[in-house]
């Protein structure tokens, strides 16, 4: 550093000589001052030593800051890991768990005469699910825990079925509702 | 996709954020793994820095991906993955400062090493340890917007982003930030060097 005319008294903090001068020397610092404004700019702090000082304590700084390198140690990591696979294995277990919900010692739901049509609708709405349910891709669902979807209708005759993700079908499979 | 569970998928350091995101919401887990390491250092700095406490900071980060791994349908279809970590550690980070209030005064004459030497005289940890001083006499808005910017090397607009504010806003609060904390390491960082002619005798 080339040893400059320099009146400055002391240590004693100096600041910027002006908003301006203070503001463009921010933007340049930030890469967000107009390329045309450099010339300028350089040339003020050439004249200027309070800008100048403060120029080089933002660099300093700067310099401070990039010698700051955090790192997430790998034990951090492993301890996410470990919390993200407790969270999966306890939905996982919390959906398994899930008790067949309703089951009626009184059928709950409503009670439908079922016409023949409704009832054959419904019985291949029933086996459509167990069909795919059983026989669908289990990559498509990896790890995601699965949310429990029950469908129950009382058919006329009193049956009762559920269909669940885990597919327990409280009726026989090839068992029809009575029509009525 | 590689057999291999630990491997992240090949080419999947190019792989831009919103179809990581969208491979993560169709039960992706690889994708999530994927962005995880990718942002997991910014995070854990951001929080470093900001509550200038290492092992709170872990807690944070491990919190943030928590969430945003049971949350996943929650992101907004325009909203960055970046951009919504960032908000959900500050809002954590905010409410811990706000919690546990440790305001340290910054003392200058119980600071070590002794005010005078030259920046560059100390050692890194040293350094580090007077930046982060400096970072902790700063109020919370000031110390986020410095390290948003020097830490994280945010730009104004992503600065205006993450704390909700607008760019004008966030440059007031920077160069204000930056000014004061230039006062505070004044001493080290612009020592009375060699070659300027000292005006003589008072200090």
């Amino acid at each position: 550093m080339t040893a400059l005319p320099d009146l400055t008294p002391g240590p004693l903090f100096t600041p910027f000589c002006s908003a301006d001068a203070e503001a463009r020397l921010n933007l340049f610092v930030d890469g967000e001052l107009d390329a045309a404004e450099e010339p300028e700019l350089f040339a003020h702090l050439a004249a200027c030593a309070s800008c100048r000082a403060q120029f080089n304590a933002l660099l300093a700084f700067r310099r401070a800051v990039r010698q700051d390198r955090l790192v997430l140690p790998p034990a951090a990591d492993e301890r996410f890991f470990a919390a993200l696979d407790a969270r999966r294995r306890a939905r996982l277990r919390a959906a398994a768990r899930a008790p067949l919900p309703r089951r009626p010692r009184t059928p709950l739901g409503f009670r439908v005469p079922l016409g023949a049509a409704l009832a054959s609708s419904v019985l291949s709405a029933v086996l459509f699910l167990t069909v795919g349910l059983l026989y669908g891709d289990p990559d498509a669902r990896p790890a995601a825990a699965p949310q429990p979807v029950v469908a129950e209708t009382v058919a006329a005759d009193g049956q009762v079925l559920y269909v669940m993700e885990s597919v327990e079908v409280s009726a026989p499979r090839d068992e029809r509702p009575v029509a009525q | 996709m590689p057999a291999d569970p630990r491997a992240a998928p090949a080419g999947a350091a190019s792989t831009p954020d919103h179809e990581l995101v969208d491979a993560f919401r169709a039960g992706d887990e690889f994708a999530f793994v994927v962005l995880y390491n990718r942002y997991k250092g910014a995070i854990y700095s951001y929080c470093a820095k900001l509550l200038l406490d290492r092992e709170a900071a872990q807690d944070v980060t491990q919190e943030v991906f928590l969430r945003a791994y049971e949350h996943r349908d929650r992101f907004l279809a325009g909203e960055a993955f970046r951009a919504w970590l960032y908000t959900v550690a500050r809002n954590r980070c905010l409410n811990l400062l706000r919690t546990t209030g440790r305001d340290v005064p910054f003392d200058e004459e119980t600071a070590a090493p002794g005010p005078g030497t030259p920046f560059s005289d100390l050692d890194r940890s040293e350094r580090v340890g007077l930046v982060d001083r400096g970072l902790g006499a700063l109020p919370a808005d000031y110390r986020e917007v410095i390290v948003l910017r020097e830490y994280e090397d945010l730009s104004y607009d992503e600065i205006a982003e993450a704390t909700h504010s607008t760019v004008s806003a966030v440059k007031s609060r920077l160069f204000k930030a930056r000014r004061k904390l230039g006062a505070l390491l004044r001493p080290w960082l612009d020592p009375e060097p060699e070659e300027k002619t000292a005006a003589p005798a008072d200090r």
